[in-house]
């Protein structure tokens, strides 16, 4: 308990502090929708010709157009790794190592806080969107105890990835902006945010199946769907979970490994 | 001509100070490759279930995507400075450019964007790979209207960006900008997916047609435009840039600075 309030005020200040521009990202979310308008659009073109594409019918695919972009909203953003190369760029990074929290672990409630707040904010407007305006179907309740377990897992996980990207700023002089760059395209794609991954040809599928991004967005966004359960559904939860604990030991390694680099500039 | 040189010599010094930073340069390029990749991946596995969507083939969808991606990125890399206008409002910065004696508009157009760089290079290699395998058979007529597209298209996008960040001048929020960019996202596809009234919109009203599918349409022939519609784009992408200088003028004469 008493270590619960030692990190609750981190959460709240990365809250706080995007609500404060609520405004902000609520207009940048135009971007985002607009985005599976146009998807919308080529499905409803597509499905003119077949009834089911990936094992999908339209209602389905519609349902998963909007889900998984919420999650992936919910789940991950670049602040979370740039907000350490900033302090790293800055020499900052040593007044964080001077409070008496564990680093990794303060920044993983600062990702809480701040991916509740922007995926309450975004995510919930691309939502409610989808379920006014294009019949997007609400999950089974009886999956909803899953999905939040689901859902919690793959912020860890795209916090783990987010986490070693943003430590990477030791060795790149602090800025890690193309890379970010790529792990964000990377994540979109093989998470299954932008196409569901049933319609990868088999060897991509493979591929992807081996990365922990599809744990990011597709696993919850099967589990919403309905798509997973009893066994499947354990499994999945098993896989989400040793990505989760396997990432967050390897960003904790490569953290302290790259301790040893540090150069604060000095003054 | 003097704004052109200046334009010009702003935009070398930019490139000079980010060539300090190589190696996040070369991972910049990677990451725009990747997102063409991923861009093109879903259109091809979507391409995989059907034979055609709105009457385009995979090849022909590709030359549109290139097309509309190339006329996107000579904008960015021409004018990425808009970017900045919000936060030089806000901050009151803009006055620096103003007590010049040029064009304020000229001198913060100019930024060095690496994604630009190499989205025009990948979208160019898109364009020339799928126009080969749409059919596309280059002769000099053929060329010359490309070119002349893509300039059109290009300035269509270059003022309705202008026009977007304009509005910089009114609201305190840069994110009401970057939504209304994904307006562009309407170019992406053949416009034959839309809806009837969609399809006029983004033919008259917000020319993006005219970045993608129209200049794909004619190199593919994949459907017949008619001439008036090609000539139509020069007089649209005139009104674009027109429309966009006004929102310009318009925003800056309210401009009051930040004071301290």
């Amino acid at each position: 308990m008493r270590e619960f309030d030692r990190y609750w005020p981190t959460v709240q200040i990365a809250a706080k502090f995007v609500v404060a521009n609520r405004t902000q990202y609520a207009l940048q979310v135009m971007g985002d929708l607009l985005q599976i308008v146009v998807m919308f659009f080529i499905w409803r073109a597509a499905y003119a010709q077949a009834d089911t594409f990936g094992g999908l019918t339209q209602a389905e695919m519609i349902s998963y157009l909007f889900v998984a972009q919420v999650f992936r909203l919910v789940v991950t953003h670049s602040v979370m790794e740039q907000q350490i190369a900033y302090w790293i760029r800055s020499g900052d990074i040593i007044r964080e190592l001077v409070v008496p929290l564990v680093y990794m672990w303060k920044d993983l409630c600062h990702a809480i806080g701040w991916l509740g707040a922007v995926g309450g904010i975004s995510g919930g407007l691309v939502y409610v969107t989808g379920l006014l305006f294009f019949d997007v179907r609400l999950p089974a309740l009886s999956a909803l105890p899953a999905l939040l377990l689901s859902l919690l897992l793959a912020i860890v996980i795209s916090f783990g990835i987010s986490f070693i990207i943003g430590t990477l700023a030791f060795w790149s002089d602090g800025s890690i902006w193309g890379i970010s760059n790529a792990k964000q395209v990377v994540m979109a794609f093989a998470s299954g945010a932008l196409i569901p991954l049933s319609l990868f040809p088999s060897w991509l599928r493979q591929v992807v199946d081996w990365l922990p991004f599809q744990a990011g967005v597709h696993i919850p966004t099967s589990i919403y769907l309905g798509h997973l359960h009893g066994a499947t559904l354990w499994r999945a939860l098993g896989v989400q979970a040793l990505w989760a604990a396997g990432l967050l030991a390897l960003a904790n390694w490569f953290f302290h490994y790259s301790l040893r680099k540090v150069t604060i500039p000095g003054g | 001509m003097r704004s052109v040189v200046l334009y010009v010599d702003l935009l070398r010094m930019q490139l000079v100070a980010r060539g300090q930073y190589r190696a996040d340069f070369l991972t910049g390029v990677a990451a725009s490759i990747l997102q063409h990749m991923a861009t093109l991946g879903t259109l091809w596995l979507i391409f995989a279930q059907v034979p055609a969507l709105g009457g385009w083939n995979v090849a022909q969808a590709a030359v549109l995507y290139g097309f509309f991606s190339l006329t996107l990125g000579l904008t960015n890399f021409l004018a990425s400075g808009l970017r900045d206008l919000p936060n030089m409002v806000r901050q009151g910065e803009l006055d620096g450019f103003l007590v010049q004696p040029a064009s304020a508009y000229v001198q913060l157009l100019p930024r060095i964007n690496l994604n630009a760089i190499s989205d025009v290079a990948v979208s160019l290699t898109v364009l020339l790979g799928a126009a080969q395998s749409a059919g596309v058979r280059w002769s000099l007529p053929v060329a010359a209207y490309a070119l002349l597209a893509m300039v059109c298209g290009t300035a269509i996008f270059l003022g309705f960006l202008t026009a977007v960040y304009s509005l910089s001048f009114w609201t305190p929020y840069p994110g009401l900008m970057g939504g209304l960019e994904g307006l562009t996202q309407l170019a992406r596809f053949p416009a034959g997916i839309y809806p009837r009234w969609l399809q006029v919109i983004i033919t008259w009203v917000f020319p993006v047609a005219f970045t993608g599918h129209f200049p794909a349409a004619v190199l593919t022939g994949v459907e017949a435009v008619p001439w008036w519609t090609a000539l139509a784009g020069l007089g649209l992408a005139a009104a674009a840039l027109g429309a966009g200088a006004a929102m310009w003028r318009w925003g800056l004469s309210r401009y009051e600075g930040a004071g301290n």
